[in-house]
């Protein structure tokens, strides 16, 4: 039942997520932690900085991760490939049958009309890490100086999180 | 990845043409999915039809798959450590500064008009208050566009 669950669960996620990984967190949040409740919020956003580190898609790393910790090694195949498997059907029909897709007005309409769905899931984002991702003054230093430093171009996003995650440990370790 | 991809493809092995490359990446860009599987998933199909495609997905995946499988399973065990809690609390202060300055990145650009800002918010405060499914912010705002934007 649970594997059925992690599939339809990660299908929708694959037949949704428009624009980019960034975008598609809201359709997993909601997923793996509102409605299954697979991963704890906490354990959500330990996740979202694990996929900061490696470099894969956020989405199948998700999708890997929540299959692995609530099935195995079945159930990070079961999940990771429900959500390929919207892409590999959505490029098939597309090659087979609408190569000239993108010029019908109806799919550049709904196309278009994308735009501002994907900016209100990605403002959605950005208020909901930063009302979980900061708890006290330390946080809210290292986030700041952090957006500065990425912003101004002085440090890349790996060595970034690395730095925060040290400065985590001498700061919140031996306290 | 997409520039692996193309060097490999275009660059290396010579078996996809640059404009067929770049007409592969646009179309991947507006489907549904993570863009590096739609683009390898395409390019499969181009050059050497299903079977390509679906050892393509697969080759896409599994490096992601396998590291994480090996990630998740320490990290399972380990994440209530005092340490591995005292990182992830900075590293995640930090990822709070990635992602509003990614969001920050697209949404400028994204907004072109008027139309696309009022949506925006309009949107925003739908998803906000009622609490509804993401999937329906998605379909809403193509439906809109189907009849604004058409």
């Amino acid at each position: 039942m649970t594997y059925l669950l992690l599939f339809l669960a990660f299908l929708r996620v694959g037949f949704f997520s428009f624009g980019g990984g960034l975008a598609a967190l809201p359709l997993i949040e909601r997923e793996i932690v509102d409605t299954y409740r697979w991963l704890s919020k906490p354990e959500f956003l330990e996740l979202l900085a694990l996929s900061q580190l490696t470099p894969g898609p956020i989405a199948i790393n998700a999708a890997t991760f929540t299959g692995f910790k609530v099935g195995g090694m079945l159930g990070a195949f079961v999940a990771t490939g429900a959500f390929c498997l919207p892409s590999v059907f959505l490029t098939l029909l597309v090659v087979t049958f609408l190569s000239r897709f993108r010029e019908n007005p109806y799919v550049a309409g709904f196309l278009r009309g994308l735009r501002p769905a994907l900016l209100a899931l990605l403002l959605r984002v950005a208020l909901s890490v930063i009302q979980d991702g900061i708890h006290d003054w330390f946080g809210l230093l290292l986030s700041i100086t952090g957006g500065a430093l990425l912003f101004f171009g002085k440090i890349e996003e790996i060595p970034l999180l690395l730095l925060g995650g040290i400065l985590g440990l001498l700061w919140y370790g031996w306290r | 990845m997409i520039p692996l991809i193309r060097r490999e493809l275009v660059e290396k092995q010579k078996v996809l043409s640059e404009d067929a490359f770049l007409e592969a990446l646009s179309i991947a860009q507006s489907l549904p999915g993570a863009l590096a599987v739609n683009t390898a998933s395409l390019v499969g199909l181009m050059i050497g039809g299903v079977t390509l495609q679906l050892a393509f997905v697969l080759a896409t995946a599994l490096p992601s798959f396998f590291s994480i499988v090996v990630l998740a399973f320490f990290f399972l065990r380990f994440r209530e450590l005092p340490l591995i809690q005292a990182f992830f609390r900075g590293a995640l202060a930090v990822v709070v500064s990635v992602i509003v300055l990614a969001v920050w990145q697209i949404g400028r650009k994204a907004a072109e008009d008027s139309v696309d800002l009022v949506l925006t918010v309009v949107l925003l405060g739908f998803l906000l208050v009622t609490g509804i499914h993401p999937l329906f912010v998605v379909l809403l705002g193509g439906g809109l566009g189907l009849f604004l934007r058409r």
